[in-house]
Order: C-alpha cells, then sequence, then structure tokens
C-alpha cells in the first residue's frame, strides 16, 4: 500500500474576483521510504498541495473533489480532533523560510519540546529533555544551544533545528516546501547530504516541493511536473532525465529553445475573470506551449503512458516512446 | 549584559532629555515679559523673604552664573517659595506626587492589561460581531473629552446613585482617627479613586484594545503561527502561547509612547476630582499665578513621565530576546 | 525625462475611492458635515435677535439657568445666555482652532521635514532630536506653564503653540518620502540642469511631498481642538471666546453640574463627536495611505 496517495484532487480559492481553480484533478502518490519531488513554478499548485495534505488550508480554501489517502483513511474526512493528532505526528512539515517558522520569543529548544509534548502529555520532563538532545544531535547542532532564540542562530543552524523539529515525533513522512530556498549554496548542499543519510536511517518518505530542479533531481527517486493546477508529467528521475516529454518538462530542463518560461510567470490572475481557471476543456499549456494545435485546446488532455511509471498529460506524444 | 547597556543608555537619554527640559525653562523664564525676578516675588512676601530670593537667583550676576545657581538650586531641592500657600514649594509638592504617582500608574497598567486581554479577543473573532462592537466603543470611548467624561461619572455615581464621594482622595475624619483600622482608610482611598480611575481607564484602554487587535491579526498570518497549527497545536495554545506573546510587544511600547500624552489627562482627572497631585497642583499655582510652584510642579511631572517611559522601556526590552540577548 | 505629476487629479480621485469604502469613514465625514454646518449656522441667531448672541445675549426675562423650552432649545446658562447659540458659536471656534492649527503645524513640519531628509546628516540630526523631545513633553502641562509665566494666553498663541507642539508627527513622515525621493532621477536631472537647492525644494521636491502632508492634517485637528478645550475648561481660554470647553467651565464653576444637565451634555457631546468623527475619518485615510506609501510618485 502507499504511504500517501492523493486522488483526483481539485481545489479552488474564493477570491475577490470569483473562484479561482488551483488543483486540478492531481494524483500523486508516494510509497514507504519513498521520496517524491514535485516542480513547477510559483502558482502551480504545489504549496496548495503540500499544505492540503497537513490540512492546513486557508478559509477561503474549498476540496471540490478527490480524495488525499494517508495509509488509507482519507484526510480529508478527519474531524478536528483527529487532525490534531494526524498533524505532525504522521506527517510533518519543512517550511520555506525556516527564520520564520520559528517564534522569535520562544527558545529553540522550548519550541520542539513543545511539540512533543503536545501529543504525549504524559511525558516527564527529563525524557523530554533528553528526546531534545537526541534530536539536536542528530542534526549536527551543538546541544547547548537548546535555550537560545531563533535570532541567535544562523540560517543555516536554523533550517536544521527545523528539520529536528520535524523529526520531533518520528513521522512517516516529511513534506519539505522550499526548505533549502533560502540557504545559500554550501549550505544547502550539506543539509540535502544529512537530510538523504537521515531518510535512510529512518525509512522516511519525503515529499519534496521546490521551483529548483536541480536540488529535487539531487534528493528524490521520483518526480512530479506541475503546471497551472495540473501534473504535467510523473515518472522516475532518470526517465525524466533522459526523456522528458512534456513539453513543459523540457522548458524546465532548459535542453530546449526557451519559452522564457523565468520572465513568464504563471500567475494567478485576480483581477480577469475571464481568464479564471476553472474546470477547463484542453490542456492549460496550450499558450506557451510551441507545439499547440487547434485540437490541444478543444478536448481534454489525456494521460499518455510512456514507459512503466513514466507518463505524461498530452494529446501529441511528441518525444516519448509509446506503448500505446 | 546587553540589558545593562541597554538600561543605562536609556538613564543617559532620559537625563539628556531632563536637561534640555531644565534649561529651556530657564530661558522661557527670561524670554518672557517683565524681569524673571517678579515671577518670584509677590506683593504678601516680607523684605527679608524677598531679599533671600535676590540673592538665591543672584540677579546682580552675570547670566551664565544664574544659569548656575539655577541648576545648583534644582538638585538642591530648592524651588523657591510658593506664593499661594507661603512655604517653600519644596514642602508643598512633597506629598503630592505619590497621589499622582499612584493615581496614574494604577489606571495606565489596568488599561494596558483590558486593552490586551479585549484585543486579542477581537483579533481572535476577527470580522464577527464582538470584533465589531469591541472595535467601536474603544473608537466611542478613546475620543470623549476627557473632563467632561469625569464631570459625568460624578453626576452620575456620585451624586444621582450616591456609590461614591465626589471628590478629594479620602475623607478627613476617617484619617484622623486612630482607632480606625489601617485597611479601613485604605478602603477609603480606593473608594476615592475608584471614579478618577475609571475616568483615565475608560480613555485609554480603547486605544491598546485596539493596537493588540491590529498587532495580532497581522501575528496571525506569521508563518509561525502556521507552524503551530501544522504542529497539531491547541487553538488557545497557539493564541497564548504564540500570537499573545509577540502581539504584546507593540503595545507595551506604546504605552511607553503614550505616557506623555496620557498624563495631560492625568492632570485633567485630578484637577475634575480634586485629586490632590502634581497635575492639580500645576493647574492650581497656574491659575494663581504662583510661578515656583508651577515650575515645580511640571518639573516633577517631566521626571516622573520620563522616569515611567524608562522602566517601560526595561520590561520591554526584558520580555524581547531579540533585545535580552543581543 | 520625467514629467512631475501634477498636483494630482489622479491620486485624489483614487483617494476618494478609496475612503469611500470604508463605512466609518462616510459615516465620520457625515458627521464633520454638521459640525461644519452648525458652524456657519452659527452666525445666523445674532443676526436674527440680539438675544441670541452667545456672550453678551441675555434674556431680560430670564436670569437663572433654565431648562429646554420654545425659545430657548436648549435652555440658558446661568446668566440666562442661550445655550444653543453658544453651542454653535463654539462649533465655529472648534474649526477656526483645529484647522488653523493643523494646518500651520502641517506647514511647520513639512518645510522641517523636508529640510532634514534633504540635507542630512548634522541638521538631521539635530531636527530629529528636537522633534523627539518635543514629542515627550506633554502639551497642555507645557502650554499652562507658558500661560503662567505670560500671564493669558490669547486664542491665536494658543493656536501657534499647539501647532509648534504638533510638528514632530508630521514632519517625520516628511522626511521619510523626501529622503526616498531625494536619489530619484528626475531630482539628479534637476541638479544635472543646474537647479540650485532652493528651486529643487520648492519646485521638484514639494509637490510630491505636499499631498502626503494633507493626508496628515486629519490627525492633527482634533488635537487641537483638543487642546484647547482643555485650556478652556481649566479656565485659561481666551475669555472673548465662546468654546465648548468654556461652557464646561461655566458649568463647572457655577454649580451647575448636577442641576443643569441640557447645559452639561450638549458640549461634552460636542467635543467628543468631533473627535470621533475625525477618528473615524483618519481611519479611512489610513486604508488610503498605506498603499500609497509604496507607490511610485513620479510621472
Amino acid at each position: 500500500m502507499e504511504l500517501l496517495k492523493v486522488q483526483d484532487l481539485s481545489l479552488q480559492y474564493r477570491t475577490k474576483s470569483g473562484p479561482f481553480l488551483a488543483l486540478d484533478r492531481v494524483s500523486i502518490s508516494v510509497p514507504k521510504g519513498g521520496s517524491l519531488g514535485i516542480v513547477g513554478e510559483s502558482g502551480c499548485g504545489k504549496t496548495t498541495l503540500g499544505m492540503s495534505i497537513m490540512g492546513l488550508l486557508p478559509e477561503n480554501a474549498s476540496v471540490v473533489g478527490g480524495q488525499i489517502l494517508f495509509e488509507g483513511r482519507d484526510i480529508l474526512r478527519l474531524n478536528p480532533e483527529e487532525m490534531r493528532r494526524y498533524r505532525w505526528k504522521d506527517v510533518s512539515m519543512v517550511f520555506q523560510s525556516a527564520m520564520n517558522s520559528l517564534n522569535p520569543v520562544k527558545r529553540v529548544g522550548d519550541q520542539i519540546k513543545e511539540v512533543i509534548h503536545a501529543h504525549e502529555p504524559a511525558i516527564s520532563k527529563e525524557e523530554l529533555q533528553e528526546r531534545v538532545e537526541a534530536l539536536f544531535k542528530l542534526v549536527n547542532l551543538p546541544v547547548k544551544r537548546m535555550r537560545d532564540y531563533p535570532h541567535q542562530y544562523s540560517g543555516g543552524m536554523r533550517q536544521r533545528a527545523v528539520i529536528a523539529m520535524a523529526l520531533a515525533l518520528n513521522p512517516k513522512l516529511v513534506i519539505a516546501d522550499e526548505a533549502t530556498t533560502a540557504l545559500d549554496v554550501i549550505v544547502q548542499d550539506q543539509i540535502l547530504k544529512e537530510t538523504k543519510i537521515l531518510q535512510k536511517d529512518f525509512g522516511l518518505s519525503i515529499l519534496f516541493i521546490s521551483h529548483d530542479i536541480a536540488v529535487v533531481f539531487d534528493v528524490c527517486e521520483e518526480i512530479v511536473v506541475m503546471y497551472a493546477g495540473q501534473v504535467a508529467e510523473v515518472g522516475k528521475k532518470d526517465q525524466i532525465l533522459k526523456n522528458p516529454a512534456h513539453p513543459y518538462t523540457r522548458a524546465l530542463l532548459s535542453s530546449y529553445p526557451k519559452l522564457s518560461l523565468e520572465k513568464e510567470r504563471l500567475r494567478p490572475i485576480p483581477g480577469d475573470p475571464k481568464k479564471s481557471l476553472m474546470f477547463k476543456i484542453g490542456c492549460r499549456f496550450v499558450e506557451r506551449c510551441p507545439y499547440a494545435e487547434k485540437s490541444c485546446s478543444d478536448a481534454t488532455a489525456q494521460w499518455i503512458e510512456l514507459e512503466e511509471g513514466h507518463k505524461i498529460l498530452c494529446r501529441r506524444n511528441l518525444y516519448g516512446t509509446s506503448n500505446s | 549584559m546587553s540589558l545593562w547597556r541597554f538600561v543605562l543608555r536609556r538613564i543617559f537619554q532620559v537625563g539628556i532629555s531632563f536637561f534640555i527640559i531644565l534649561s529651556l525653562l530657564f530661558f522661557l523664564l527670561r524670554l518672557s515679559p517683565g524681569d524673571p525676578y517678579s515671577k518670584y516675588i509677590d506683593s504678601d512676601m516680607t523684605a527679608q523673604e524677598i531679599e533671600l530670593i535676590r540673592t538665591q537667583m543672584g540677579l546682580d550676576k552675570p547670566l551664565w552664573w544664574q544659569y548656575l545657581i539655577y541648576l545648583a538650586n534644582f538638585v538642591k531641592g530648592d524651588m523657591g517659595i510658593s506664593f499661594y500657600y507661603g512655604k517653600p514649594v519644596g514642602e508643598v509638592i512633597r506629598g503630592k506626587v505619590l497621589n499622582t504617582i499612584l493615581l496614574f500608574t494604577t489606571s495606565v497598567i489596568f488599561s494596558a492589561l483590558v486593552g490586551i486581554f479585549l484585543g486579542r479577543i477581537a483579533a481572535w473573532r476577527h470580522g464577527s460581531f464582538v470584533d465589531s462592537f469591541l472595535t467601536f466603543s474603544s473608537l466611542v470611548t478613546h475620543t470623549l473629552f476627557l473632563p467632561w467624561l469625569g464631570l459625568l461619572l460624578i453626576w452620575l455615581f456620585g451624586y444621582k446613585f450616591e456609590l461614591f464621594p465626589l471628590s478629594s482622595m479620602y475623607t478627613p475624619e476617617i484619617w484622623i482617627d486612630p482607632e480606625i483600622s489601617f485597611i479601613r482608610k485604605l478602603f477609603d482611598v480606593l473608594h476615592h479613586m475608584f471614579l478618577p480611575f475609571l475616568t483615565l481607564f475608560l480613555l485609554h484602554f480603547g486605544s491598546y484594545l485596539l493596537l493588540m487587535r491590529n498587532t495580532m491579526i497581522g501575528v496571525l498570518r506569521e508563518d509561525y503561527i502556521l507552524t503551530a497549527k501544522a504542529k497539531g497545536l491547541k487553538d488557545k495554545d497557539i493564541i497564548n502561547k504564540h500570537a499573545v506573546p509577540n502581539a504584546s510587544l507593540p503595545v507595551i511600547t506604546s504605552v511607553g509612547l503614550s505616557l506623555a500624552f496620557s498624563i495631560n489627562g492625568g492632570a485633567l482627572t485630578e484637577t475634575v476630582f480634586s485629586w490632590p497631585g502634581l497635575g492639580r497642583e500645576l493647574v492650581v499655582a497656574v491659575s494663581q499665578n504662583d510661578y515656583p510652584l508651577a515650575q515645580a510642579a511640571f518639573l516633577l511631572i517631566a521626571i516622573v513621565v520620563l522616569v515611567a517611559n524608562v522602566l517601560v522601556d526595561l520590561l520591554y526590552a526584558y520580555l524581547d530576546p531579540r533585545i535580552r540577548y543581543e | 525625462m520625467n514629467e512631475l505629476p501634477k498636483e494630482g487629479k489622479g491620486p485624489i480621485k483614487e483617494a476618494w475611492e478609496l475612503f469611500k469604502e470604508s463605512s466609518l469613514g462616510k459615516i465620520g465625514l457625515l458627521i464633520l458635515c454638521l459640525f461644519a454646518l452648525m458652524a456657519l449656522f452659527s452666525f445666523v441667531p445674532p443676526l436674527i435677535d440680539p438675544m441670541y448672541h452667545p456672550m453678551k445675549g441675555v434674556d431680560p426675562s430670564i436670569s437663572v439657568s433654565s431648562p429646554p423650552s420654545l425659545r430657548h432649545w436648549l435652555g440658558t446658562d446661568f446668566m440666562g445666555r442661550d445655550i444653543l447659540s453658544q453651542l454653535l458659536a463654539g462649533a465655529r471656534v472648534a474649526f477656526l482652532v483645529g484647522i488653523s492649527s493643523a494646518f500651520m503645524s502641517i506647514i511647520l513640519g513639512t518645510f522641517l521635514g523636508m529640510i532634514a531628509g534633504y540635507w542630512g546628516r548634522v541638521i538631521d540630526t539635530i531636527l530629529m532630536r528636537l522633534a523627539d523631545i518635543i514629542m515627550v513633553l506633554p502639551t497642555l502641562l507645557v502650554i499652562l506653564v507658558l500661560a503662567a509665566l505670560f500671564k493669558g494666553l490669547s486664542i491665536w498663541s494658543i493656536v501657534i503653540i499647539i501647532a509648534i507642539f504638533r510638528w514632530p508627527g508630521v514632519s517625520r513622515v516628511i522626511r521619510a518620502q523626501t529622503l526616498s525621493l531625494k536619489n530619484r532621477p528626475f531630482v539628479e536631472a534637476a541638479k544635472a540642469v543646474g537647479a540650485g537647492h532652493m528651486r529643487i525644494l520648492f519646485r521638484h521636491l514639494l509637490p510630491n511631498v505636499v499631498p502626503l502632508a494633507f493626508l496628515y492634517m486629519t490627525f492633527r485637528v482634533t488635537s487641537a481642538i483638543v487642546i484647547e478645550a482643555a485650556l478652556a475648561f481649566l479656565g485659561f481660554g481666551d475669555p472673548t471666546t465662546v468654546s465648548w470647553g468654556m461652557m464646561l467651565q461655566w458649568v463647572w464653576k457655577t454649580g451647575h453640574m448636577f442641576k443643569a444637565p441640557y447645559w452639561l451634555l450638549p458640549p461634552g457631546i460636542c467635543i467628543s463627536l468631533i473627535t470621533l468623527s475625525f477618528y473615524m475619518i483618519g481611519r479611512a485615510m489610513e486604508q488610503v495611505l498605506d498603499p500609497r506609501l509604496r507607490r511610485d510618485w513620479e510621472g
């Protein structure tokens, strides 16, 4: 059984200028001990996806279809108390900008103690202390810094602290959302290495969300490419590297004449109701795809399976070898 | 250890500010119409007293010498003789300081605490009726005219309902009688203090409420609140252990900033309620053209406000670890 | 080269649109208009019948404070003068004091703020230290001391002194704005053409900074009105002008506090209400101000 299975998840936000569909029939799965990376530009819905798995969606968001199955249970159907217990214990998260993830007026050690205590109220003070010390050692943080405040830590140290906190309850899945974006390259490299070691040692599943392809390819075995709220391509790392079949993936990997995707970022356009992305017939990449034909906008895109475990959402299979 | 440095720096700054105020008064005295001498004397004084003041102020000496005498006098605590009371100013003022501090600090502390408490509720129920009600009441109470509010309260609760005394700080008969217990005397003071305290409180809690509410709404959008939610903490803990401590800090800062403003209200309240404090003394002195008394009352009020400022800064520095552990 | 934005139709119109969205702001404006009407109307009664003059119009048939009646809608004060006319005159004084004092402090604050921002360093430090000290002083109390020194103050001296105490707030904002504009291309260009400092300040920086200054005026007006009222209440106001604070003083000092609610209530309500209306407008203004502070002002 898959550890996490998101099936046909569709989610919309209520905005001032009408509803905005952030996720359109998204399906992903993460096996036990596996690592899945989600790449895409800002606004493609990857963060929303991560948030929905944690149950952290804002008030104006509503799920309009699909399920999120964690060990077979639909997260979307949990009551508040069950959700509270599920959070951090089963799935934890490492956010972007670790500086702001930590409460500036509480000691770092206390913030980790807090989460352990919240889920295991019966735990003794001594054991709490031991556990946090162990966590600090795990992420190579000096134990004596436990009593310091976040502003006294360097950027890399904060990131490690946040990772330590994420591991505090031995979760089964850790979601990392742009976890290394704010760090300089050297520190980033170190942390990625340490993350991979931790993952192996603990049999953790990781869901790694980033717009930085290099990082995702470094850490993850399987990759999902998202665009405009949809999954564009899914595959194992090697498959995608060798054979990026979706035009968007190609563009991302910069192995094709640029579509200047860097400058033109997809942004939800709240001010323009005509462009509000609701259930749309046709492929969403149409406006920027150099291979688009008329039929691409008229009919729904299909899943084309290129090889075992590698498929794309496109009407035209332009690069891959097809099985069909 | 940086806490000490912070404190010392603040005390130094405050000292400079006070020094400047002190000096400004000196020069203002000399700029005003009539010679400065005349402000210190009064036709009721004996020739001896007049002569005393002449030498004290050193009016026959050059300006800078007078300035030094002025400063020295202040340090000695010698501020001249009050015409109105016929006594040295120091004697008159001495008892009043505590009265002002009592009324002023209790009302400021209470308004801040209540403001924080209610502001928290308003922020958590952002957009609801409770929020609108609290916000609107804060706006309304904050804009009431202070002396008028005082008069209104006296009229309603002192006169009509006869719940509280109409003025002053204590009932003389009770205080003079040695038989009566201290507790009863204390209660008598509190009883007299209630209406002036209420006046100041009503006027000020609103601004703290609004500030706390707005700050907290901002804080609730911060990432660490999201993290706290993700950690599976209870809502109540998220608010009380994460949001409130962060949101309270700017409110405390604003207490310090608004002290100068609230002391205006303090003086007005003391006057309306005949509460024997520095503010009322200042007003009385001015209406009697008793300049020495007015000057002394003003300077003492300035000291109280500046000291309060430093204390608030200290509290803030202690509470905000980003300052305490530089 | 960038054209300087003309004293803006654009920004002002937009500001109005934003302002209209706030119901609080609209109510505040409404109340303010009512008071303005009162102030305008204050000239009328004495013209109709000298008995209704706020200061001198004593009703010959009444010599004590009397409750509202057909002839005197709000009753009379202890000397037999009509309270309603006093109330109307008070509105006039409030606007006079509030607006002129705010106006002066805006001018002073804008001027000093621009100087501090433009020249920086020593001048900036001195001005800002001065501003800090002034902000720490309790305005009312200082005015009291001045009253003791100068043996009484006229309404205009009060207005000017209040303005002197209020400029620091304005100057800070103006200084910040000046600092951000100082290094913009259009200033550099003006310098390149050989424009002197004065010219740059007045022709180029000032128009960009003035709208902001005026927006902050709403915050200044109330404190002036309240301070004047407090001074009048304490007995240090100008004895020749009737203001709401003065009316309260009379109620209080003549011992009519408990006996004449029709005299006690109206002035206090007026002062509180006008302050409230300015606050409401101020809050609506904040919504307008925030995005604008981030906006690019050139061309």
